[in-house]
């Protein structure tokens, strides 16, 4: 027997072999004298060009070897509730092992509740939770948040799992004083780093719109698409790639700029009625009247939709190859594909757009955890994103001096000199400058941060868990005008109107009794599906 | 020390201890002929499961129980069940499982009937072909399925070539029939299964019955429904379930399809809350009781073997050699099913030579660059090292309880064997995600086992996790090794001075070698590319397996789906040659491990 196996066996052992032999060596840092935990939704390429250049960083300032270990449980969003369950459990156990006090749900509902201060240990049980939590160094064994848009940060920096890293002071020329070299607290109504210091923004990201020549071609759109209301062309039916917004941080704020893009449409259309409204009520009717048709425009889109993907980068990916025409993307997601499927002469038929009045430039950020077990290695790492060492991986080309050595990431850094010469020549998109373009658009935190989690939801009931009968219904309906009565009742949001959105729908998001919220979906979804197959059956009865 | 396997030990003694043993057993233990060893052993055993597989299982379902502080409450369960949403994951998944198991089984029955009745050009080699697709993780399959059947993938432009599609036009195969393509990548995936076990049940027919049936004037397709259908039913049990549960459980594919409409999937989703969202925990419930419950049913109704089946009686089924046109049919049609099953192996192959692969047949350009990169990418190595470690020690774990558990139910009347032998089948009928769910809630802080934070290092709980679901191969194996070693020869030497232990260890395990190497191949081959438990566990980088490292690359932009297909074809090679050698080694008694 052994005699038939031993070839065989021999082989098994070459093929285990052959991975060793390729294996790149440089990267091998696990039997490193410092640890850095970071928890991150940024991918492979990013991963790896930082936690090269930040060894060689280290090494050289301290003389000493450093292993990052990289936490990656999905999206932003994913890590968000992912940091909120770890940091309840840890606190939970903090409180109930260490201080050795009952739990129940106001200490639940209150430890890490941003409208309780907790500046003193006294009064209800859950004041003092709150107390106890701010100050405690309870942790999650992981050192840094890197990656995510600056919603996601400020709803932690304000919930106490984020603390202040002194970053503000280490770079006075970056975060204070007159120098040109500022980066503004905000720009185009964005944040782009927070004034107690637990979170700075260290690269710029904004959303546009990925597509495909060819499939375009093929299903007969001849003008490529340049606006978000282009996505929901009839001929684009099973065409349009979109991703979770339950799932990624920068999809959702996409979804929320689209609304509030319908919203400053609205506002320019009754400025320019000649009518008795204040401007006080232009606004107000602008925000009521344009989350109407924003709302619309995502059914309209999801409607269109191919899936709603659990991974943002496969929108790119897919549209690249021919899977879906167009989708909405990160702008390097679509920058980054678009070169990898190049030809030699550099022709892609992979376009990456952005979407002109339609999309505002947020931050990228990066944040300590409160409980961080390495601080000091933390802060060394905030520090080295933010030196020219670091901005200089995020879109030189590779191979240029500091550059990436691997991937080029096509993503653009914060710091305000690279979009200047002499750094400008070394940059992949030297043509970009972010805070020429933030100007193009004003967000309005007012207008649709609060509901912000409420869109996350809507999306979800309305899109996500109705996008079989909605689809179902967008064929039936096929070419019909969009003010025909199917179309309409399919449009209908009256249910979801703005007023709701901010009470009801916000407080039950906000509460700790998932039931409520799991209720609300429940309730919601059936009336979004039977909506659809009304509007479905009108459709057919129609034709 | 001397190992006593007297079961007059037990009774002789009258130490403490001994008396509690007999107090707990005395009037249980059948015939009182256990000692202490075995009751030892089944301890052990009984502990084992008690702690890594009851435990972590009823710990995922209490929490689908309790409110946040801690009541008793049957909202959640109610409220899966109101759902639409959850309800509907369920009824899919329960879709699939069938839709799966139906397609693989009319794949695998005219396979095995033909290979049990007929010789014909070819049949050991593509006998052996036919088993390759189990050996494959189908999730990597998928990148391969969907360049064929993209819309601008090869089959589009095959038709496109032949004229059969205008320039201009698309066929949607994956968008229209996403289900579908479900069903089929998970039967072709697992129709083996069925294969092997409907081969080994139709051997076992004894023709005496089929010759006695058509004597009676039973024949035909009446014959075969009457008389062949239900002595193999149990074959056809065996394999079933296994491929139901599976494809019940499966979450890669429909990850891989965009289908999350489904039970496992939202499971994978509520994992980031995990603890403030009860409703995974419910989900967690309901799919668990609902796989037993099918299990158990199906088993009921349907796995009940033949009544009082006579011995073969040395008659021997006859195969007829078939030559000429009919031969060639023979051969035709189980090359076809192997090139079907093997399609999107073979597109995961071309995918990693290919530079770029687009509205072509074949790829327009070859490279070996994307080997470079995958094998030598930071993930590669560790997760190659850390996927041999998991499946070794897992493995390893395998032997010592399945050979520990295989002995007390073969070779003790042990109280209760009989549930320790359901006990260990018991895992096939688990999702590896609850298991992994289960360990993930039992590490939590502040339980008594939070040391085993996967968080901090998965080694352990990776390594229970694959030894637990794995262990029905080898308990099968090595009690069908027992039962074929005849128990007198182990007899013979405990009566020229031998103790059991040493009868056993020099005696029966070398006579059994075979079937444990078999048993262990497998569970090894498994292992080495778990998708489930490795997606939920493994959290850190450096800890990743062969199977989270693949799915981490098919991630990167531009050349992530090249890398992940090439790391998925040397995970290919690695599993084919694992299974050559264990082929090579048992021959055909690899369809006894399936024997539910």
């Amino acid at each position: 027997m052994m005699r038939r196996v031993i070839p065989i066996l021999f082989c098994l052992c070459v093929v285990v072999a052959v991975p060793f032999l390729f294996r790149q060596p440089e990267i091998d840092n696990n039997s490193a004298e410092d640890e850095l935990v970071i928890i991150s939704p940024h991918n492979e390429a990013i991963r790896l060009e930082f936690t090269r250049a930040f060894a060689d960083y280290y090494r050289r300032s301290t003389g000493r070897a450093v292993h990052l270990d990289w936490r990656l449980p999905g999206g932003t969003t994913e890590i968000v509730r992912y940091l909120n369950s770890e940091f309840e459990a840890a606190f939970r156990n903090y409180w109930t092992q260490q201080m050795r006090l009952p739990w129940d749900r106001e200490v639940l509902n209150s430890f890490a509740n941003p409208s309780l201060h907790g500046d003193v240990d006294r009064g209800s049980q859950g004041e003092r939770a709150r107390y106890a939590f701010l100050n405690s160094n309870v942790g999650c064994g992981i050192d840094l948040l890197f990656g995510g848009g600056s919603f996601d940060f400020v709803n932690l920096a304000n919930r106490g799992l984020l603390v202040d890293s002194g970053v503000l002071a280490r770079f006075p020329e970056l975060f204070s004083g007159p120098g040109d070299l500022l980066i503004p607290r905000s720009l185009g109504g964005e944040q782009y780093w927070d004034a107690r210091g637990r979170w700075v923004g260290v690269c710029l990201a904004e959303f546009g719109i990925c597509y495909n020549t060819e499939v375009l071609a093929r299903l007969g759109v001849l003008a490529p698409p340049t606006q978000w209301v282009d996505l929901a062309n009839e001929r684009l039916f099973n065409a349009i790639a979109l991703a979770d917004p339950t799932k990624s941080g920068s999809v959702a704020k996409a979804f929320e700029l689209m609304i509030q893009q319908q919203m400053n449409l609205r506002l320019a259309e009754l400025a320019a009625r000649e009518g008795v409204l204040s401007r006080e009520q232009q606004e107000k009717q602008a925000v009521t009247q344009g989350w109407e048709r924003g709302l619309q425009l995502l059914i309209r889109l999801a409607a269109n939709s191919r899936y709603f993907s659990d991974a943002a980068p496969k929108v790119p990916m897919d549209v690249a190859y021919g899977e879906a025409a167009a989708g909405m993307c990160i702008d390097f997601y679509g920058r980054f594909e678009s070169e990898a499927v190049a030809d030699k002469n550099g022709q892609s038929r992979l376009k990456y757009t952005s979407v002109v009045g339609g999309t505002s430039i947020g931050a990228d950020s990066i944040a300590l955890l409160r409980g961080a077990p390495h601080p000091q290695v933390a802060k060394a790492f905030i520090d080295f994103v933010l030196k020219l060492e670091g901005q200089k991986l995020w879109d030189f080309r590779v191979g240029t001096p500091g550059g990436p050595e691997r991937y080029g990431l096509r993503r653009l850094p914060i710091r305000r000199e690279f979009y200047r010469e002499p750094l400008r020549a070394y940059m992949a998109d030297p043509e970009a400058d972010p805070y020429r373009d933030a100007q193009a658009f004003e967000y309005h935190e007012a207008w649709t941060a609060p509901v912000f989690a409420a869109i996350r939801f809507l999306v979800r009931v309305m899109c996500i868990d109705s996008r079989e009968e909605l689809v179902s219904a967008r064929k039936a309906i096929g070419s019909d005008p969009v003010d025909s009565p199917a179309f309409q009742k399919l449009l209908d949001v009256s249910r979801v109107r703005y007023d709701i959105a901010m009470q009801q729908i916000r407080d039950t998001l906000r509460s700790a009794d998932r039931v409520k919220e799991v209720r609300l979906a429940e309730e919601l979804t059936t009336y979004f599906r039977d909506q659809y197959r009304e509007a479905e059956k009108m459709a057919r009865a129609s034709k | 020390m001397k190992i006593n396997f007297g079961s007059r030990e037990l009774n002789r003694k009258t130490s403490p201890s001994g008396r509690i043993v007999r107090q707990l057993f005395g009037s249980r233990v059948r015939g009182a002929r256990v000692s202490r060893v075995t009751l030892a052993l089944y301890i052990l055993v009984l502990a084992f499961f008690g702690l890594f597989f009851v435990l972590p299982i009823a710990i995922a379902v209490r929490g689908a129980f309790l409110d946040q502080t801690g009541a008793l409450t049957l909202d959640y369960i109610r409220e899966v069940f109101r759902n639409p949403v959850y309800l509907e994951g369920f009824t899919n998944a329960l879709r699939l499982a069938v839709g799966s198991t139906l397609l693989a089984f009319s794949i695998a029955a005219p396979l095995a009937w033909i290979s049990e009745r007929f010789e014909f050009p070819g049949k050991s080699t593509l006998s052996a072909l036919l088993l390759l697709p189990m050996m494959l993780p189908p999730f990597v399959g998928a990148i391969g399925f969907r360049q064929i059947f993209g819309q601008e993938g090869a089959v589009n432009a095959l038709l496109r070539a032949v004229g059969w599609l205008g320039q201009n036009q698309a066929i949607d195969w994956l968008g229209a029939g996403r289900e579908w393509g479900i069903i089929s990548l998970n039967a072709l995936h697992l129709y083996p299964i069925l294969y092997l076990n409907l081969v080994a049940a139709l051997a076992n027919l004894d023709p005496v019955l089929l010759e006695a049936a058509e004597n009676l004037g039973c024949s035909g397709l009446r014959r075969a429904w009457r008389v062949t259908v239900p002595l193999v039913m149990p074959g056809i049990f065996a394999g079933g379930t296994i491929v139901f549960i599976w494809a019940f459980t499966e979450l890669g594919v429909p990850l891989m399809f965009d289908y999350y409409r489904v039970t496992p999937v939202q499971i994978f989703n509520g994992l980031s809350d995990i603890d403030s969202n009860p409703f995974t925990y419910a989900l967690v419930a309901v799919t668990l009781i609902g796989s037993a419950l099918i299990y158990f049913v199906i088993r009921f109704l349907v796995g009940k073997p033949p009544p009082a089946l006579p011995g073969r009686g040395g008659h021997a089924g006859q195969i007829t050699p078939l030559g000429g046109v009919r031969g060639l049919l023979c051969s035709s049609f189980f090359s076809t099913v192997c090139a079907l099953a093997l399609l999107p192996q073979f597109g995961v192959i071309l995918v990693s030579f290919s530079k770029d692969w687009y509205r072509t047949i074949l790829p327009q350009s070859f490279t070996l660059q994307h080997y470079v990169l995958a094998l030598g990418n930071h993930l590669t190595v560790p997760a190659i090292q850390n996927s041999l470690l998991y499946a070794s020690l897992s493995t390893a774990i395998d032997l010592l309880l399945g050979v520990n558990i295989a002995y007390l139910i073969t070779r003790t009347k042990i109280f209760g064997r009989s549930l320790l032998d359901a006990l260990a089948m018991l895992p096939l009928a688990v999702p590896g995600l609850i298991l992994a769910f289960g360990y993930l809630a039992l590490t939590r802080p502040g339980s008594f086992l939070s040391f085993l934070d996967p968080a901090r290092n998965p080694l352990i709980l990776l390594v229970l996790a694959y030894a637990v679901r794995r262990i029905p191969y080898v308990v099968r194996s090595a009690a069908a090794g027992f039962e074929q070693a005849s128990v007198t020869l182990e007899e013979a030497a405990q009566s020229l001075g031998a103790s059991p232990f040493r009868a056993l260890t020099r005696v029966t395990l070398p006579l059994i070698t075979a079937n444990l190497f078999s048993g262990a191949i497998l569970a090894f081959a498994f292992a080495m590319l778990e998708v489930s438990d490795s997606l939920v566990l493994a959290q850190k980088q450096a800890d990743y397996p062969i199977a989270k490292a693949i799915y981490e690359l098919s991630n990167i932009l531009g050349e992530g789906r090249y890398l992940a297909a090439a790391l998925g074809v040397w995970a290919m090679v690695f599993l084919g040659l694992t299974i050559a050698a264990a082929s090579r080694s048992i021959g055909a008694k690899l369809g006894a491990l399936f024997r539910g």
